[in-house]
């Protein structure tokens, strides 16, 4: 039987895990998976405004016959996103509640991650169904150059193998 | 989100690989290194909510990948990423 993978974000201390697979997720000023105009980003008039961390992270509710495996993460490596407006990304493997980071230390520039160098989110193999491999760790941060509204959309791309 | 054709995947005693659909058998022989498994990929528009879910068939023999999209098949020996 052919799997079958949710994209899930994950808020709050408990990690409580809401689907996004066909779902919009908002980048702003608060950990939660409300698509809302609440906790907005904001333009700074100097620096930066970084959002809460999205844990984001591929859930198994129908198992494959076999296996999943080479799990990875990407972008079209093209920020599409505005002048002003970066995305961040990084792969951790334990969950911890979504910070609201200081700083981009200890992120890549999420669009240096493309279809030719993804990031890992495991090897696996992973069997059965439940949440597999790293999360997907991304934040945005919005520089003082950036314009108001919000910004256009962007794809990520979530991959994996399966037999 | 559509539902991409998905082949049944097996492996006889000898190592031969076969995937199966409706209309289409692809069997890579044991004649060296061989694999045979889906690739998936599930791009999502993080903005709009719109999501895509792709789907290749990818069978490998001593390094040489066919990747099978739909009815495109790309013959390579890289590691593609849809």
């Amino acid at each position: 039987m052919v799997a079958t993978v949710q994209i899930v974000e994950k808020n709050g201390a408990g990690g409580t895990a809401t689907d996004k697979t066909s779902g919009t997720i908002r980048f702003k000023n608060a950990d939660n998976a409300t698509v809302d105009n609440n906790n907005p980003m904001v333009i700074p008039g100097a620096g930066s405004d970084f959002s809460f961390e999205k844990w984001l992270r591929l859930n198994v509710t129908i198992a494959p016959s076999v296996q999943i495996s080479n799990a990875k993460f990407y972008t079209d490596g093209a920020n599409g996103l505005g002048t002003g407006v970066l995305l961040w990304a990084k792969a951790v493997a334990a969950y911890a509640t979504p910070a609201e980071p200081a700083n981009s230390t200890g992120f890549t520039n999420g669009f240096t991650f493309t279809s030719g160098a993804p990031l890992s989110l495991g090897a696996g193999p992973f069997t059965g169904t439940g949440e597999k491999g790293d999360h997907a760790v991304c934040m945005m941060e919005v520089q003082s150059t950036a314009t108001q509204g919000q910004t256009p959309s962007e794809t990520i791309t979530f991959s994996y193998d399966e037999i | 989100m559509t539902e991409p054709l998905a082949f049944e995947i097996s492996q006889d005693e000898d190592g031969a690989h076969h995937a199966v659909s409706l209309d289409m058998v692809v069997t890579v022989l044991p004649d060296g290194k061989s694999q045979l498994f889906h690739r998936n990929a599930i791009k999502k528009n993080t903005a709009t909510g719109e999501t895509m879910h792709l789907r290749a068939l990818v069978a490998e023999l001593n390094g040489v990948r066919m990747y099978l999209l739909g009815s495109h098949i790309i013959l390579t020996t890289q590691d593609m990423y849809l």
